[in-house]
Formats: structure tokens, sequence, C-alpha cells
């Protein structure tokens, strides 16, 4: 009996572990598409999570169609869990903590990072980012 | 007293950058044993035993080293510092090996136009130069090919509209996932794990209006209908329908560049701001031989340094203080609070020859966690909304780096010489230089400039001043002047850029090369301004002409030297390095300048020195007084000056030859070396009187003279007056087994203009083995108020 109960805190404390959290424990994304994929979920109330996974990015290069002169566009960055599944993400205010140097992180499968912030449904809203 | 100065040239050589060349030396006793001494050898050849064996594959491979002083009980040795290894900020990820690329072309649903044909989007891609493939592969040294895994050939429908793609949640991951499943479906194509996707649309869809490319940032994980699948993807639009006649590569090369992982490198305020980058954003139209016969492409001009790095191809040669010899694919860093600055070449290179200059560029690598991280940085301070065409360095050209001085001395089409912290008088020794002497110089002043001339290179540079920005052809170069009177309005490069507000605009550069100034503050305006007169000059050069004592003084201890004394001196000021020579009359510039082409400068900003013994009295920093090492010097040309001539005249010999600098009335013939230019007309100069009198046929009957009566040049064979005003004679006469070359003209600027003749098309009649000559008509050519170059024509030739 009490190597049950140990089994089942020991469950329960896996799960609530917040480094540990998966996507389903924190309303997570439901689409699995593609990595470079907005997941196209409904908007919900704001929730702080953490979550465990990996940094993509896409650039859009526009061009003035007459001169071929690339004129602007922007970087579109992404939280991806590694399964397919990806958010938006806006770090834009995020305080980062990471050993090396950020462009590693988002060119290798090989380093996770946690990511601990507010997610809407739509876009992961970045507080932390670390290692 | 021996420490103690073995303690004061310790000190003294700390002061500065302490690099050099391991050598050894090896001594083979006649027991058959043998002895190896290694030394550092430094750019002025003097040998520092090093107190410990160096590494093995340092010795006698011409790299330099950085070493530090050592103090023994038998003297000063000095040890090979560790090659310092690039700084962990940069970041590198090499890529290497076989990079396999599928290649669609996809049409949307509702667009039928097929805008390429397969073997026109096929060449762009995997094709010879240009191509995406070709750029890719050079500029990474081989290190990769890539390979085309699968190309599908002919165009294939998606299932959707564009509209229908913008509104999925990414019409970019969509497109991605049809294309994908379509391959499976259709062709029962995979593709591998870690391979390159390259989709080629038709049109862009309604989200993506005015886009020309998007690429994943490394790869992605897209889930097709047969399992997730990881691969770097580049989709590519058919923005405009002039891309069916002049091809985009660049946009190709740009997107893949996302694909390998770089992100966009311009400057600060814009980050599609680097035309010295593919990734930057920046491409230009060229037209090449192709199949069709000539096709107008649009292609990028190179890769900078930093990516180049991250890529695991490029290379570091040292950091910090020193002086560098920097080529393709390698540079210097400087580490600073806000992330590492790197210092490169851009010249030399299939692509880079499409850029507009050569030139020294720099970038900051930031170490702060965000999404760009190398940023163009615009070290002349010209800002605005696109200035990378113009803030590079070329040769002469200095600016503050990561707080310390980057200087550019040398360059040819390959390396450039990179001298970081400021320069000393040995660092310039072979510098590009540019020659500049007062107008109202006395001609002995000015002849100085012919001995400066043998210790520097004259800088003739490409330039491009006819240029529309972003297109261009190929690099020009205009018979530049390197030689000028001190009031001269010349500019030897017209760069552009545009400003905040959108107006293309103008940078003219007055000089290229270091600027060897030469007489003093009171006969060179040059000169005056920066070493002016009664107080110390720009950067605290502490020797000045004091005119109440009549003499040079040291403004750190006040002595006075009032005869036979003259300053040479290096001083970075703004955005250029100088180079004074002057001495307290003419003849102590004249061998001033010849100290400088004769003996060994010592690693000081600035010395005063006796020009009667060239000892050395004073020198900034102070520890390099004493004796100079003078191995002197074997000439080969004189150039001779008329004594009263016009100091044009005399710019006009330094534009005609490094050597002795001589006077007319100095002449004596049996001295002279094997080449002799008399420069200046006979009414200037009694030594080319000698062999071209006016009013009649000259030396082996040369027929051209000048006529007093009619003011002009005359042909004697005809009688013909061949012209009156801008126009020139150069003759190459053998006489007693010398080569006297004759350069004159109507008048100063006609005979600078002969010398300049001599210095871009002389080369036929310098090699002939008999008397010729030649009358030519010239023209400065101007471009928005700016002297850039001059135009030849022939109007007379003889035999």
């Amino acid at each position: 009996m009490a190597v049950v109960v140990a089994l089942v805190v020991a469950a329960v404390w896996l799960v609530s572990a917040p480094l540990e959290s998966t996507p389903h424990t924190q309303q997570p994304p439901q689409t699995t598409d593609t990595t470079t994929q907005q997941t196209n979920t409904t908007p919900q109330q704001p929730v702080e999570v953490t979550w465990r996974g990996y940094i993509y990015a896409r650039v859009v290069d526009f061009v003035d169609p007459t001169s071929g002169q690339m004129i602007g566009g922007y970087t579109e960055w992404f939280f991806g869990f590694g399964n397919g599944t990806t958010v938006r993400l806006d770090f834009t205010n995020a305080t980062f903590r990471l050993r090396d140097h950020f462009l590693v992180y988002y060119m290798s499968e090989e380093r996770p990072v946690y990511v601990r912030g507010v997610w809407n449904g739509t876009v992961l809203k970045a507080l932390e980012i670390y290692d | 007293m021996t420490k103690a100065l073995f303690v004061l040239l310790a000190l003294g050589w700390l002061v500065f950058a302490f690099s050099g060349y391991v050598v050894g030396r090896d001594v083979l006793f006649v027991n058959g044993s043998s002895v190896t001494y290694f030394f550092l050898r430094l750019d002025n050849g003097t040998l520092i035993p090093l107190v410990e064996p160096p590494p093995a594959y340092l010795v006698g491979t011409g790299e330099r080293v950085e070493a530090e002083l050592v103090y023994t009980e038998v003297g000063v040795g000095a040890r090979v510092l560790a090659p310092r290894e690039p700084t962990q900020a940069i970041p590198r990820q090499p890529v290497s090996g076989p990079l396999l690329v599928t290649l669609v072309a996809a049409k949307l649903a509702d667009v039928s136009a097929e805008p390429y044909n397969m073997s026109y989007v096929h060449d762009v891609l995997f094709g010879p130069f240009p191509s995406m493939r070709h750029f890719w592969e050079y500029m990474l040294g081989g290190a990769v090919i890539i390979r085309p895994y699968y190309i599908h050939w002919r165009w294939l429908t998606l299932p959707r509209t564009g509209a229908q793609y913008c509104n999925t949640s990414s019409a970019f991951g969509s497109i991605t996932i049809d294309v994908l499943n379509a391959l499976y479906n259709t062709a029962g194509v995979r593709l591998p794990d870690r391979s390159y996707l390259v989709i080629v649309l038709n049109a862009p869809p309604p989200c993506y209006s005015s886009a020309a490319g998007i690429g994943t940032v490394g790869f992605g994980v897209f889930a097709a209908t047969y399992g997730t699948v990881r691969v770097a993807v580049t989709q590519y639009y058919h923005y405009a329908d002039w891309l069916t006649r002049e091809p985009d590569v660049t946009v190709f090369v740009h997107e893949f560049g996302h694909n390998l992982g770089l992100l966009h490198p311009g400057t600060l305020a814009n980050e599609y701001d680097n035309v010295w980058d593919a990734v930057g954003g920046s491409g230009v139209f060229v037209r090449l031989s192709s199949w069709l016969g000539t096709t107008r492409y649009y292609i990028p001009r190179g890769l900078s340094l930093p990516h180049l790095y991250y890529l695991g191809v490029g290379q570091f040669v040292g950091s910090g203080a020193g002086s560098w010899l920097v080529g393709p694919r390698s540079g210097v860093y400087l580490s600073a609070s806000d992330g590492v600055y790197t210092v490169e070449y851009k010249c030399g290179g299939v692509y880079e020859q499409f850029l507009d200059w050569c030139g020294v560029v720099v970038h900051r690598v930031s170490s702060s966690a965000s999404g760009r991280w190398v940023f163009f940085h615009t070290v002349l301070n010209v800002t605005g909304r696109f200035v990378s065409p113009v803030n590079f360095l070329d040769v002469g050209q200095s600016a503050w780096v990561a707080g310390q001085r980057v200087s550019v001395l040398w360059r040819n089409s390959t390396h450039a010489r990179v001298v970081v912290g400021l320069p000393t008088l040995a660092d310039v020794v072979g510098a590009n230089a540019t020659f500049v002497v007062g107008s109202r110089a006395a001609t002995i002043d000015s002849v100085a400039a012919v001995y400066a001339r043998t210790v520097f290179s004259p800088t003739a540079t490409f330039t491009l001043p006819v240029f529309q920005l972003g297109i261009s052809n190929s690099r020009t170069l205009f018979n530049p002047l390197f030689a000028y009177l001190d009031d001269e309005q010349w500019q030897t490069q017209v760069r552009y850029y545009v400003d905040s507000a959108g107006t293309r605009r103008l940078y003219p550069v007055r000089y290229l090369g270091v600027v060897v100034s030469v007489g003093g503050p009171l006969a060179n305006s040059l000169t005056r301004a920066l070493n002016p007169p009664d107080r110390p000059g720009a950067g605290g050069l502490p020797f000045y002409y004091d005119t109440a004592a009549g003499g040079i003084r040291d403004a750190r201890t006040g002595q006075v030297w009032r005869s036979r004394a003259a300053v040479v001196a290096v001083v970075p000021n703004g955005s250029r390095v100088y180079v004074l020579v002057w001495g307290i009359d003419g003849e102590d510039t004249r061998r001033a300048a010849r100290w400088l082409a004769e003996c060994v400068p010592p690693r000081a900003y600035a010395v005063v020195i006796n020009t009667t013994d060239f000892r050395v009295l004073a020198s900034w920093p102070s520890g390099f007084e004493g004796a100079s090492v003078c191995p002197g010097a074997v000439y080969t040309a004189a150039a001779v000056v008329g004594a009263n001539a016009a100091s044009i005249d005399a710019v006009g010999a330094a534009m005609a030859a490094g050597g002795l600098g001589l006077l007319d009335s100095e002449v004596v013939f049996d001295r002279l070396p094997p080449y002799v230019f008399s420069v200046g007309g006979p009414l200037a100069n009694s030594f080319t009187r000698l062999y071209n009198p006016p009013d009649r046929p000259g030396f082996g009957g040369l027929p051209f003279y000048y006529s007093t009566s009619r003011g002009g040049i005359v042909d004697g064979r005809t009688g013909a007056l061949l012209c009156t005003s801008n126009c020139f004679v150069v003759a190459k006469l053998v006489d007693r087994g010398k080569a006297v070359v004759l350069a004159w003209g109507i008048g100063g600027h006609d005979t600078r203009a002969a010398t300049a003749y001599l210095y871009h098309h002389g080369r036929s009649l310098l090699d002939s083995r008999s008397n010729v000559a030649r009358v030519v008509s010239w023209s400065y050519l101007s471009q928005d108020g700016y002297r850039y170059g001059l135009n030849f024509t022939t109007l007379a030739t003889w035999p």
C-alpha cells in the first residue's frame, strides 16, 4: 500500500513539476500540423505556462518589384514542442538566461529551451527563456 | 646599466603592438651535432631570440604571431603567445558535405501562368555561375556540395488557391505541406531528413503580396501525410514579370542563406542595408554571358566574415592591436563591451568583383540574446536609409572601432594591410599613398616628394564615378592622379548613399591612400592644418615649428632645433592617415624624405631627425633617439625639376617617378641613375632644354618643340602647330646609355598630366629601345563638380 501511495505521490509531483509540464497540462495548442505553422486555436484566457521545446524562425523578404531591391521584411519566431506542434513566439519582453549564443538554440534540434510565458491561445509571450 | 637599458627597451616595445614572424636558424657543428635558434623577426628585420621553442607549425611559415617580451638573466627575449582563439561571442556551426536540395515549381490553383520553364529555374538554382549553388559552394570554399536531390521537371498544381492558403493559419506552412504531400503522392518522393526544399511559386499568395521569398532559418519540422519531415524551406514568389528575362539569383541565394541559419546583417537601423553580404538583401544587375547569349542577372556580392566564420570557413588572423594582413575569408576581430567587431577586406572573388568599391568593412557581432546577431558597422558615421555602400575604409582611411584606431594602409586585389591601434612610422612604410605639396612651396620642397614616393606605393585605384545606384557592370580606372597641390579640389572617389529622407546623396573622398604631405607648415596648407606653427599638432603631435625661435620645438621638453632638422610624423586625423615630412628649410625637407627612403623608421609616431647624419634627435613617444639604421637605397630613377619651376612641376615629378629628386642645376650626368625623368618645359627646366630646346627640333631629331612665337607645340616635320593648350610632350631619348624621359606641357597642369600619362600609358614608350615621342592632348574628367580622372588623345607620334 505504501508503495502505491509513494508511486501516486511521485506521479503527482512529476505532473505538477513546472519544468517538466507538458502542453496538455496547461491548455496547449490543439493542432499538430507543422512546426512553422501557427496553431489554429481560439483565443483563451491568458495563462502562465512553462514549456520545454525548441525555437524556430523564418524570414519573409519583401522587394521593390521594379528594382529588385529588398526593401523590408520581418522574422517570425515560433516555439515548437518537437512533435510538429508550434506556436507563435513573442520574446520582445523576455529575459534570456542562455548559456550559449541565442542562435545556437534556434539552429539546433539538440538544444531545447524552457520558455516561461503567457499563452493566450495564439501567441506565447515569453517572459523568460532559459536552458 | 645593461639591465636598465633592457628594461627601458622592453617598456618601449610594450607600448606598441608586438608581433612578428617566427624564424629559425640551424647551426651545424663539425662533430655532427646541431642546435637550432629561434627568433621573432619584427617588421623592420630585428631578430629577438625566443626564450622557449615556439610551436613547430609557426616556424618559417610567414604567419604573424603575437609575442611578449621576457626579461631573463641573459637579456631580453620574446615568448610567442598562443594564437588567440576567436571569441566565443561569435558562434560557429560549420556546414560541410553534400546539401541535398529538392526543387519544385508550383502553381496556385487560381493562377494558371507558368512564368518560367524548368531549365530557367534549374539554372538559377543549380547552374554554373551565377547560381544559388555556385554562390554557396564558392563562398564556402568547397566545404559544401549542393546536390539536386529531386527536381520536379514540370509545374505542380497546388490544391488550393492563394486566398485559401491565406485563410489557413500559415500560408507558408500549408503550401509546404501540400508540396510535400504532392511529391509523395505523384512521384513517391520523400524528402530526406535535414535536406532543403526550394519551392518556386508562380505568384505570391495575397497575404504575401510584394514578398519575393520566404526562408526558414535552419530546419523546420513539417507534418506530411507520411510523417514529420525536418527540412529547410525556401519559397520563391514570381513577384515581377521582368524576372522571366532577368533572373534574380540574389533572392535564391539570400533565402538559402536563411536556410543555413543566417539572419539579415544590415545596419542597426536597416537590417537590409549591407551590400557586402548576400543575406544583407542587396544585389546588382550585371549582364553576363549565358546560353541565351547575354543575360542580365541580379546577383549578390559576397558574404560577411561573421557569416563565413559561423559556417566554418572564415578565419581570424588575429585580434587587437597589430599590423594585420587580411585576405579572402579572413580578418581581425576586436572585443568590446557591446559585442565583437570583425574587420575584413572585400575585393577579390567571383562575386566581390561586382562590388562598386574594394574596401575594408566592419561588422559587429552582438552577444545579446535577440534575433539579429550580425550588424554592419558604419565606420564613417554616415547615417541614413542605405549607407553600407559608403561606410568602408579604402587605403589611407582610418576610423575608430571598438575604441581602437583601425587604419588601412595598403591593399591589392585580394589582400589589405590593416593596422589596429595608432600606426607608426614603421607601419606606414610601403603604404599606398597620395602626395601633396604646397602650391607656393619652393621646388626643392616639392621635389622631396620624389624621394618619398620610393617609400610608398602610389594609390591609383579603381574608381567608379559614373554610377547609377545598384546598376554597375565593372570597376573602371580613369587615369587618376596621386600627386596634388595643397589647394586643389580633387575627388578620387564619389560614393553614393541614401539618406534618411530617401534622397540619393554623394560621399566624395578627396584623397586615396595615406596622404604624404611634403613641406612645412608655412609652405603647405595641409601640413599647416595638421601641424600648425607654435603649438602641438593633431593628435598631440609634440613637434612643431616655433616661429619666434625659428626652429622645431619639442613641446614636451621645450628643446628647439634651429637648423639641420626635420620632422617626420604619422598623424591619423579624422578618417585619414597622414604622413608629414618637413624640415626647417627646403633642403631639410628633401633630406627628411631621403631619410624615409633610406633608413628604417622606428615604431614611433613621429621623430625629429638631424638632416645631416640622420640621427633621431627626438621621438614621440620617447625611446627611439639615436643613430638611424640606414641600409641606403639604390636609385634606378631620378626626377629632375627646374629650380625655379612652379610647384606643380614638382608634383608631376612625384607622379613620374620615385627616386632621386633633383633640381636641374644639380644634375651631373654621369651620376644619374639609368632612368632620368625631366619634368617641366624648356622654359622652366634647363635639363629639359638641353634635349628639347624651344623653336627647333631637339635631341636625335625629336621633332616636337615649344614655339615661343606661336605659343604652342609644333611638329617640326610639318611645321604644323599641334596645340596651344591642354597638351603635352612625352619623349624617351637614349643618351649615353641612359634613358632621358621628357614630360612637359604648355603649363604646369599639362606637365602633371604628362607624368600621369607616363604612369598609366607610358609603358610602351618607356620600353622602347630607341628615341620615341608623343604629343597628347588631355582633359579632366568630372562628375557632379568633382574631378576624378584624366582623358588622353594622342595627337602625334615620333617616329
